[in-house]
This record gives C-alpha cells, sequence and structure tokens, in this order.
C-alpha cells in the first residue's frame, strides 16, 4: 500500500488549527467591523440614523456570529500558542538577548517577531475585554443590570475591546502576508492527498 | 517592488477604514455616555 502521508502530523495539526483560526478570524473580524460602523441599535428616539438597516443579518445575527466565532478564536488560540510553544519560548529568549544588546536578528526576522508580539498582545487584550462582557453580569449595553463598573465603566471596556481589536486585525493581515506562503503550499500538498 | 507598494497602499487603506469606523464607534460610546 502506497504511504499517502506528505506532511507531518505536527505540520497537519497546524493547518488544521490555522485553518480553523482563520476562518474564526475572520468571522470575527467581519462582525466587528459591522459594530464599529453600526456602534447604537435602537430606536434611540428617532436619533439613530443607522436603525432598521439590514446589512446581511439582523443587528442580533450579527452580535451571535462575533460572540461565537469569538468564543472559538480563544479556544483555538489555547491550541495554537502550545502548538508554537518552542518557538514563542526560542524566539523571546532572542528578543530578549537583542534588547539587551547580545543578539542579532534579520530585519525579516524583527518584523516578524513584532507582529507576532502584537497579535499576542492585542488578542490578549481582546479577548479579555470580550471575555469580560460575555461572563460578568450587566457588562452588556443590552443589559438591565447597572453597570458593575469592574476596574473600568463599560464604554471604556468597549473601546479597549474595539481599539483592541482593530490593532489585532491589522496585525493579523500582516501576519498571514509573512505566512501565506507556508499556508498555500501545505493546503495543496495536504488537499493533493486527500483527493 | 510595484506588488509591495500596492499591497501596502490596500494595507494602508483598509486599516485606515478600520480606524475611521473605531473612532465611528468611540464617538457613539462617548456621545451615549454623556447623553447626547
Amino acid at each position: 500500500m502506497a504511504n499517502r502521508r506528505v506532511v507531518s502530523t505536527q505540520t497537519r495539526n497546524n493547518l488544521i488549527v490555522d485553518i480553523l483560526l482563520f476562518t474564526g478570524g475572520v468571522l470575527t473580524a467581519l462582525s466587528g467591523i459591522y459594530f464599529v460602523f453600526l456602534p447604537v441599535g435602537g430606536y434611540q428616539g428617532g436619533r439613530n440614523p443607522m436603525y432598521g438597516i439590514v446589512i446581511l443579518f439582523t443587528r442580533h445575527t450579527w452580535g451571535d456570529i462575533h460572540i461565537w466565532a469569538g468564543v472559538a478564536i480563544i479556544a483555538l488560540a489555547a491550541l495554537h500558542i502550545p502548538l508554537h510553544w518552542k518557538w514563542i519560548v526560542s524566539m523571546t529568549g532572542r528578543a530578549v538577548r537583542i534588547a539587551l544588546g547580545k543578539g542579532k536578528m534579520n530585519n525579516s526576522g524583527k518584523f516578524n517577531l513584532g507582529v507576532n508580539m502584537l497579535i499576542g498582545l492585542s488578542a490578549l487584550i481582546s479577548g479579555l475585554s470580550g471575555l469580560y462582557f460575555l461572563l460578568i453580569p450587566g457588562a452588556s449595553h443590552s443589559s438591565i443590570i447597572p453597570d458593575p463598573m469592574l476596574l473600568f465603566s463599560r464604554t471604556t471596556w468597549d473601546l479597549i475591546h474595539t481599539w483592541s481589536g482593530i490593532v489585532m486585525i491589522a496585525a493579523a493581515l500582516m501576519h498571514h502576508y509573512i505566512h501565506w506562503k507556508w499556508a498555500f503550499k501545505v493546503t495543496r500538498k495536504y488537499w493533493g492527498a486527500l483527493a | 517592488m510595484l506588488k509591495k507598494i500596492i499591497l501596502w497602499t490596500l494595507f494602508a487603506a483598509f486599516v485606515g477604514i478600520l480606524i475611521f469606523g473605531a473612532i465611528n464607534r468611540t464617538t457613539a460610546k462617548i456621545g451615549a455616555d454623556n447623553g447626547l
């Protein structure tokens, strides 16, 4: 029987997690973009010019997409990080050595490291602020419970979530620009073997 | 080189749209807080 395996198990696992992460990321980003351009729901006594506008789905459905795709990418990031743990440890060590003037890295390596640090930091802030809205009673704008004011007001949490999300989308685009050749090559190999 | 310029221009335009949207949301949320 011919051996049909064309990519290693580790590469296959990386590819599957990356495809799911990419899909979840696109859905979260698209629904997030919906909410930056249509920030307020409801009629607002006639003061909301966007009231009643439907873009593909209702506002409620966009909210559901944002929540569930967001939860999925948090779960997938919890797999993606251990899968790349060796790289993270090695690059953190190198970054510290460079910062101390004891190591060297070429410009593309520095760019890649900078982009990944930006994704990691913005994803952490965006994920935590998203979980705040999801888990803390009264944190959501639509809640009838008074604002719990945990550390910040719900508006401040909202703006932290919005801006960290924008930084994450921009950094994720860079990340895909850097790695698209790997993704294309491995996807073609893997699907070619399955066909 | 031209490809890089085009890609960076598209990236800058897209990020510009995102920043515009985020400012839009920031203004709306702060306005709502102030009862506007």
